[in-house]
């Protein structure tokens, strides 16, 4: 657990990342009666506090890929914070599953940049919002 | 007494066994989690229409950043124009990293291993896509996702 947060320091200090980040000490993970409980640590270092908003998602078309939301049987505590840079804050997804095989599932952070007024030029104009998400793929053994 | 003696005679003939023995004290280990992060350095990007008309286009940067195995998605562009527009096709580039320029389909990186720092340019444009080879005048938007995933 030392070595993750001297890790995290180092990386939020390196002044390069300023994303968003979803951490986890393990990627193995075992069902109790069904319910799994993962801890992810989120962070950022961003110039200002920023809202993060954590979720969990399912396979998408192949292990690698994340794929849609899962909401049902999910709790995250908290699931959508305030949090200025360079410090971390525990969440706690706990899940319903009923997987029978080993199966992925990722702890995802993701970053809404405010939307602003753009000025317009000419007869069109136009702008390009760009949200950003941080991905960590687990597993779940039954 | 004789006994301390030899055993006393043994221990300084023979010191490179006792020092390495003492030498297995200090012990280190440590686990660094993998993880990644890619950020949209510049905000919102401002599009501005092109000479002839036909497209617009505008630049930002990002950010991406990973310590092992790891991916890229783009997700399907979501785009906005006026009502009743005449047809036109999104895209957004993040150079050297996915290129997406479908309103339907997610597009992704070819995975990135070991550890990568990159920053580049994030090319976003709306591209006209009928006979008159015209944008509808009016407002228009691109709104996507970009994840990375620490596989």
């Amino acid at each position: 657990m030392r070595h993750s947060i001297l890790l995290l320091l180092a990386v939020l200090w390196s002044g390069h990342a300023n994303a968003q980040t979803a951490f986890l000490d393990k990627r193995e993970f075992s069902s109790k009666n069904g319910i799994v409980r993962v801890k992810v640590g989120v962070s950022h270092s961003r110039k200002q506090a920023v809202e993060l908003t954590v979720r969990l998602k399912a396979q998408g078309k192949d292990t690698e890929t994340p794929g849609a939301i899962l909401s049902e049987g999910v709790t995250i505590t908290p699931s959508q914070f305030k949090i200025p840079p360079n410090k971390v804050r525990k969440t706690l997804i706990s899940f319903n599953t009923n997987a029978t095989t080993r199966t992925p599932y990722f702890a995802c952070v993701v970053y809404q940049p405010p939307v602003e007024r753009m000025d317009r030029g000419g007869p069109a104009g136009g702008s390009m919002l760009l949200a950003t998400e941080s991905c960590s793929r687990f597993w779940v053994n039954p | 007494m004789k006994v301390l003696k030899t055993l006393l005679v043994f221990g300084l003939m023979a010191p490179a066994p006792m020092l390495a023995a003492s030498s297995t004290d200090i012990k280190a280990t440590g686990s660094a989690p993998t993880f990644c992060n890619i950020s949209n350095d510049g905000g919102a990007i401002a599009m501005a229409i092109s000479g002839e008309g036909d497209k617009l286009s505008g630049d930002g940067k990002f950010s991406f950043v990973a310590n092992g195995n790891a991916k890229v998605l783009l997700s399907a562009i979501d785009l906005i124009a006026p009502n009743g527009a005449a047809e036109a096709i999104p895209s957004i580039d993040l150079e050297g990293l996915v290129v997406n320029k479908s309103a339907s389909a997610e597009a992704a990186s070819q995975p990135s291993g070991g550890v990568i720092r990159k920053q580049g340019a994030i090319s976003a444009a709306i591209t006209q896509n009928n006979s008159a080879r015209l944008l509808t005048a009016g407002d228009y938007a691109v709104n996507a996702t970009a994840t990375c995933t620490s596989l």
